[in-house]
């Protein structure tokens, strides 16, 4: 049997199956590592635009807000929302000319301050910590938010819209 | 012997053969089951992120009609609100007012209207077409209606049969009007323009009867979708007059 031509023994002839059986290997573990890679990174990307959505749901609430102590009050309470994630969230004045163009440069964001000095900013960013910099922009995802919320102002109480601007990034 | 012999061999040939085969096989189906799991991991988390985009614009549509509605706004038509606005009033004061002397809106007050939305609705008006409108549903009766769209090229036939050959000026990306749909055209407006957020909150309005002041239910609805292309009919049908 062993000088038959092309006999290798039985173990040999099983050598060839060998060769699809590694690529079929190969195949599987390449596509399940790209997958499981693709899931984790949606997984981030959906958890920090959910994040996102409940910071701005929090400081938003109904859309009315009456003082800086109920402003203040919204911020302590998105402070604690969130870990692993970084966010800056104020109110910004809109330009209520209807004309006038519009736009939002979120790395100089004008907050809004009342006539006693206390500004309407709130953030989570630690003490030593960057702030939002057009070099972490380039190494990391931003997102933005703008919700339109009426504010009390002045000594009239005067109910003007305002823009409630939410800022998220990984650090 | 020799035919034993014989016999054995091709038993081991066709195993040998069966291996491979048998291999070629899994390989057939581990491909069809990783390109399988290829295409549903390049699909995953699409629904989720449609969904979150969803609930943005629909948390922006709820909010920016509560800014609109609890907002003041000047008396003067021209001025622009601020804290130090000589003469003031509540928007839905305003409202009431001008519509209880003729039961209906005056030039004045659709223009404050229209700037107010049109003020509160900046964040989104670059890629979002918007629609704002007071109805009476117990009448069926439209109040004022405020839409914002896309102006797209003349070379874009949108769904009419013919061109549309009209003059704007340069420059203009969007186009505004003053609409006035009965309720059974924003039926076609809700065909032609799919996905949309809408928010519908209750005002009161009030009309002088022969008993005195009556209090009318109205009904204010802001829809704000992906700018889209809206037929010249659907125009007309709404009875849109667009804003110099």
């Amino acid at each position: 049997m062993l000088t038959e031509k092309g006999f290798l023994g039985p173990i040999g002839d099983d050598l060839p199956s060998l060769i699809p059986l590694t690529f079929a290997l190969i195949i599987f573990f390449a596509t399940f590592t790209f997958s499981l890679n693709s899931f984790e990174q949606k997984n981030a990307l959906i958890s920090d635009d959910m994040d996102t959505l409940k910071i701005a749901r929090i400081m938003r609430s109904q859309s009315y807000i009456s003082s800086y102590g109920e402003f203040s009050a919204l911020c302590d309470k998105a402070e604690v929302i969130v870990t692993g994630l970084r966010f800056e969230a104020g109110l910004v004045e809109y330009n209520l000319d209807p004309q006038a163009p519009y736009g939002l440069n979120i790395l100089d964001l004008q907050y809004y301050s009342d006539s006693e000095g206390n500004k309407f900013y709130c953030t989570n960013l630690q003490s030593g910590e960057n702030p939002l910099s057009r070099q972490l922009m380039l190494n990391t995802r931003v997102i933005t938010r703008v919700y339109p919320l009426i504010l009390e102002r002045g000594s009239r109480h005067i109910l003007i819209p305002m823009q409630l601007v939410v800022v998220v990034w990984e650090p | 012997m020799g035919a034993l012999n014989n016999f054995s061999c091709l038993c081991l040939n066709q195993k040998g053969q069966a291996a491979v085969t048998d291999a070629l096989y899994l390989l057939l189906i581990v491909s069809a089951l990783c390109v399988f799991l290829f295409t549903f991991s390049i699909a995953y988390g699409n629904s989720v992120s449609a969904y979150i985009e969803r609930q943005y614009a629909s948390d922006f549509s709820s909010s920016a009609l509560k800014t609109i509605l609890y907002s003041n706004v000047p008396r003067a038509p021209n001025a622009v609100l601020g804290e130090d606005t000589e003469e003031v009033d509540h928007l839905l004061t305003m409202i009431k007012q001008d519509y209880a002397s003729d039961e209906k809106l005056s030039e004045n007050s659709q223009k404050i209207l229209g700037n107010t939305v049109k003020a509160v609705m900046k964040p989104v008006s670059a890629t979002h077409d918007y629609f704002f409108f007071i109805s009476i549903p117990n009448e069926r009766k439209p109040v004022f209606g405020y839409l914002y769209k896309t102006r797209f090229p003349e070379e874009f036939e949108c769904l009419a049969q013919k061109k549309q050959k009209v003059e704007f000026p340069a420059g203009q990306a969007h186009e505004e009007f003053y609409c006035m749909p009965e309720p059974k055209t924003l039926q076609g407006l809700g065909e032609v323009i799919g996905e949309a957020a809408q928010t519908t909150a209750s005002i009161n309005l009030v009309t002088i009867g022969a008993t005195g002041l009556e209090t009318v239910d109205a009904r204010v609805t802001l829809v704000m979708w992906i700018g889209t292309c809206l037929p010249e009919e659907l125009m007309k049908e709404m009875n849109c007059q667009r804003i110099e």
